[in-house]
């Protein structure tokens, strides 16, 4: 009888198995698929539907600081989109750099030192990060200002690198951990100094956890938004999320302030690309977190 | 040398001396180098900023100002999206970076001028001679505790709108131009009955202007004299029963248009909603050419007439509501003389008028009635509306909190759980009493 | 004289070890550790962000802290996010196992071209989002509400009647993917000679997953959880794009997060704002250690 029924609930199985991951996909590809869509139609909707034309003209506009369409000049002069990209760049790139130049020091420094109260400092650590956003949005604006970081593209970086460096620590750390002390003292022993083990001997064997490290921030500074809220206030300094809050005018609910859906979704679509870029060319590195190895190939 | 020679040397060397001293003297003793200064102007990114900068009035402020004052001035432009542009506005002003001038809407200013944030703008508009060519409705509109905090921009109000066809297929006049509260019901009554595929015959306002039929009325929401809230009097009655009348006397409004929060501007387009009490921006930015809900032949479909007055004895003939954005200065701002000459550049009729145009908002100002703004019927319509009915609410600390009371009784009390005007009223004045203290209300009946 | 050397060497190491842990803790006390006492501190007054008391504010102890208990809009909120938390908690969780299940398993073909397409939300920046969702949920001519019409199923008002069901739906879309990730290294890390013996004893795939998969994945599962509760407390970004600054009359998004935000930016109650949002803290801290405490158990 069971075997009857094994017989029976294997294939149908197969089956629903496919169904449900299809419905996967619509679920996570019909939003991306309106993204994309609109980015290329010439007149753009906040409706999917096949585009009457297609063209590239969207971003062209982006990158010659023409007017937008809009009707009555609703919509905004993107004098400034190409600088937006710029600006993102910018911000993805400092916040990467500096979180890097500071944790992978630290994370080395935790995983070869030993001393009383080493949990309590890496707890801490993770810990720090606790209060909500929104809530530290104030007295951070004032510290800002006193160090003078407001306006100022770097300064954003600063502050968003300060909140992922906690958990970049930790995974630098964990990758750290992995590499046995015997390879340094080797090298020691082979007479290299301490500056040169770190540079020929540790640095490459944790290179995946340095890309791994690298990914994150930059994905981090790429796709902030609260931080250069605060802290940002020229229009030609906003990254591309601030820029897109200050097209897409409207309240939720209601369509169609004549927003120029054709640019925001062309500029929304590179917005993604660099994130989908650094994915792809981490894939195999980006798994091997510190929760354990997977193949996925 | 020869001694001609040495003399028509001497000779020149000397003009030499007296022209290089005389252009040193004219360069650097006559003209004194400008005095560089820098401002902050801060305002929505987007349109707005956009809007600032190609007006030109920043440039023709700087020129002013070095030809006048013989000051540089830099501006410089500030910016949040419109998306948490007040919370923006108030962090900074809360971490004490001070704008000198900024974009601000009306009801924040009680709040504002309350922890010192803006300038008393009294003394320098006292000695504006173009302040008198702004509209006395909207100088009255604009006062906060007897004086000026900021200069107006633009404005919109609030008027009935309706379908001249279904009006026409009820038989009803067009145009239509109701004198009191009881010809509107009139008028939504007719149309149920002889339009029924019509399913919202009338939508009275639900937003943050709900106070209306209060001034319909005649009534006052504040008492200056004594910094008090009227929470309960004939004219807050009268407001009750005006919404309990379309709700539930005449039944000319359905519920679920509340509850629901059913699009009224879409309902219109589409001809099911016949009478909408909604503001001027409607007009563009919903049923425009090119616009979500756009109707076509604007001209002939819509029509559109003054609020009426509630027929009572001091009561208007008929009442437009007002609301309104303006510039601020920055009370520690260094340089406030410089800050308001920047505004006066801003608030300049050609200016004004050109926003006024792109964004359906109406002018401030008499002399602002020029260009396109003026051959556009409908601005030209309102903004004679605003001259003569306008009304505002007061800006008085706690106001957001007041009509936000009132909306939610509305909704609550009223449309959710059908009560009568009387308890309605009762509710409302203890929930604005919880909220704002019995020290500031009181009653008129 | 070379043990002199050594002992130098050895503390030499330890300094420069210490002073490349220095940098990173200074940038930490400076923008982490400081706003968090100043708000703390905050909480503790009736600071006001404009009005009177933004000048002659007071130190008012717990008083924050007790009007917040006894608001009945914070009860109200309470209830939201908690209903937020847990359907967003079970969706993700569950649409990450699919998922998960999908990119390991040998029934299915194509899986690094599937592990990448589901983790397209996840890396595409959280800013577009809101938008994104927004159209697609307009309630006449938005995507679902279209295909839905097509299906002869009664179109929803998402915008309004159902605004809680949006923000979780967009805050699945957007986070499924890091219980995937977490769940699928754990499903990876099963040997498979597990499964291979329990082949040879004819058990049936309920079996297998229930005997083999589920314990072994305990802990992970367990650590998954606390991490997306975490992440869905403290973030508003879904519910403030849905609604805007002032709540909804109904606050059907108002989570404890945004009850938070407009209370000290729209009501300008910063004092108040900052209390509830220690609140937040204090959950989150908790949930943090009890994260620690799992990695630690597994690890």
């Amino acid at each position: 009888m069971s075997k009857m029924l094994k017989k029976i609930a294997e294939p149908s199985f197969t089956v629903i198995g496919y169904v449900i991951l299809f419905t996967l996909f619509a679920y996570v590809l019909t939003p991306l698929a309106w993204l994309f869509v609109t980015a290329f139609s010439a007149t753009g909707s906040p409706y999917l539907e096949i585009p009457k034309e297609v063209t590239l003209d969207n971003f062209i506009r982006i990158f010659t600081e023409q007017h937008t369409k809009g009707i009555a000049g609703y919509a905004a002069h993107p004098i400034y989109m190409s600088r937006w990209i710029a600006n993102s760049l910018f911000i993805g790139f400092a916040t990467m750099i500096i979180t890097i130049v500071l944790s992978a020091p630290a994370g080395y420094a935790l995983s070869r030192l030993d001393f009383r109260g080493k949990d309590l400092l890496m707890t801490a650590i993770l810990l720090i990060g606790f209060m909500p956003m929104t809530a530290k949005m104030l007295p951070l604006y004032r510290l800002g200002k006193l160090l003078g970081l407001i306006d100022n593209l770097l300064g954003t970086a600063i502050v968003i690198a300060s909140g992922t460096i906690p958990t970049q620590i930790w995974i630098i750390k964990g990758f750290f951990d992995h590499i046995p002390r015997e390879i340094e003292e080797q090298a020691w022993i082979c007479g290299c100094g301490h500056l040169m083990t770190l540079f020929k001997v540790v640095l490459p064997a944790a290179g995946p956890g340095l890309a791994i490290v690298a990914f994150l921030s930059f994905l981090s500074g790429w796709g902030n938004f609260i931080v250069p809220l605060i802290m940002i206030y020229s229009e030609d300094l906003y990254p591309i999320s601030l820029g897109l809050a200050s097209i897409f005018v409207h309240n939720p609910g209601e369509i169609g302030l004549a927003i120029d859906y054709g640019s925001a979704c062309a500029l929304s679509v590179i917005y993604t690309i660099p994130p989908i870029c650094i994915y792809f060319a981490f894939r195999e590195h980006l798994m091997k977190i510190k929760l354990g190895k997977i193949e996925v190939r | 040398m020869s001694p001609l020679s040495k003399r028509v040397l001497a000779i020149i060397i000397v003009i030499a001396i007296v022209v290089v001293g005389a252009v040193t003297y004219y360069s650097f003793v006559l003209t004194k180098p400008p005095r560089k200064v820098e401002l902050t102007l801060f305002t929505k990114a987007g349109l707005w900023a956009d809007f600032v900068r190609g007006s030109g009035a920043i440039e023709r402020f700087k020129e002013r100002m070095l030809k006048e004052k013989n000051i540089e001035v830099e501006v410089k432009l500030l910016t949040a999206p419109h998306r948490g542009y007040s919370e923006k506005l108030v962090a900074t002003l809360a971490a004490g970076t001070v704008p000198d001038v900024f974009w601000v809407s009306l009801v924040m200013i009680p709040d504002m001028v309350e922890s010192g944030y803006v300038l008393d703008l009294t003394p320098y508009v006292e000695k504006w001679d173009e302040w008198g060519k702004f509209y006395k409705t909207i100088k009255d509109m604009i006062r906060c505790k007897g004086k000026i905090y900021a200069i107006p921009n633009d404005a919109a109000i609030i008027i009935i709108y309706y379908r001249k066809d279904i009006f026409k297929k009820a038989g009803l006049p067009v145009p239509w131009q109701p004198k009191t509260w009881e010809d509107v019901f009139e008028a939504a009554r007719i149309i149920k009955e002889k339009v029924p595929d019509v399913k919202v015959p009338l939508s009275p306002y639900y937003g943050g202007e709900i106070q209306t039929p209060i001034f319909s009325a005649g009534g006052k929401i504040y008492d200056p004299t004594d910094g008090k809230f009227i929470v309960k009097s004939k004219e807050i009655l009268f407001l009750f029963k005006v919404y309990y009348d379309a709700f539930y006397t005449y039944k000319v409004t359905p519920r679920e248009l509340i509850l629901e929060r059913w699009d009224t501007r879409k309902l219109f387009q589409e001809g099911k909603l016949a009478i909408l009490v909604d503001g001027t921006w409607c007009y563009s930015e919903k049923w425009g050419p090119g616009m979500a809900y756009e109707i076509p032949n604007r001209e002939e479909t819509v029509g559109y007439a003054y609020l009426p007055g509630s027929g009572a004895a001091g009561a208007p003939k008929y009442v437009v509501t007002m609301r309104d954005y303006a510039w601020a200065i920055g009370a520690k701002s260094e340089h406030p003389e410089l800050a308001f000459e920047l505004i006066k550049e801003l608030v300049k009729p050609e200016v004004m008028s050109s926003w006024g145009y792109k964004t359906s908002h109406l002018v401030a100002r008499a002399d602002a009635v020029i260009g396109d703004y003026a051959k556009d019927v409908f601005l030209k319509w309102n903004t004679e509306a605003m001259e003569k009915y306008g009304v505002a609410k007061p800006l008085a600390l706690g106001i957001r909190k007041y009509l936000k009371v009132l909306q939610d009784t509305v909704k609550k009390e009223l449309v959710t759980e059908g009560k009568t005007p009387e308890e309605c009223m009762e509710a409302f004045a203890a929930a604005v009493t919880a909220e704002l203290g019995a020290d500031r209300v009181k009653s008129k009946l | 004289m070379k043990e002199i050397k050594d002992r130098v060497k050895v503390n030499a190491k330890i300094l420069v070890l210490t002073l490349f842990l220095i940098p990173a803790l200074i940038i930490l006390v400076i923008f982490q550790l400081i706003p968090t006492i100043w708000t703390i501190w905050i909480g503790f007054t009736d600071m006001a962000l404009v009005g009177k008391k933004f000048l002659h504010y007071n130190f008012v102890g717990l008083e924050n802290y007790i009007k917040a208990l006894s608001d009945s809009y914070f009860w109200i909120s309470m209830k939201v996010t908690l209903y937020y938390c847990l359907a967003s908690l079970a969706l993700r969780f569950l649409l990450g196992l699919a998922a998960a299940f999908y990119i390991t398993s040998k029934a299915f073909k194509g899986k690094g071209v599937m592990a990448a397409i589901f983790l397209l939300p996840y890396i595409i920046p959280g800013a577009i989002h809101s938008y994104v969702w927004l159209s697609m949920l307009e309630p006449d001519y938005g995507t679902v509400n279209r295909v839905l019409r097509a299906l002869n199923l009664p179109p929803q008002s998402w915008t309004y009647e159902r605004l809680t069901e949006s923000i979780i739906a967009v805050n699945c879309w957007a986070g499924y993917a890091l219980a995937m990730l977490v769940l699928a290294s754990a499903l990876t890390s099963i040997p498979k000679e597990y499964y291979e013996i329990s082949d040879i004893y004819g058990a049936s795939r309920w079996f297998k997953f229930r005997k083999i998969t589920l314990p072994l994945i305990k802990y992970p599962l367990i650590l998954t959880l606390i991490l997306i509760f975490k992440e869905d407390i403290d973030d508003f970004t879904y519910a403030y794009m849905f609604t805007g600054e002032t709540p909804y009359p109904d606050y059907k998004t108002e989570l404890i997060s945004l009850y938070a935000y407009h209370k000290a930016f729209s009501d300008f109650e910063l004092g108040f704002g900052c209390a509830v949002g220690f609140i937040i803290a204090i959950i989150v801290f908790v949930l943090t250690l009890l994260q620690l405490k799992m990695s630690e158990v597994r690890g």
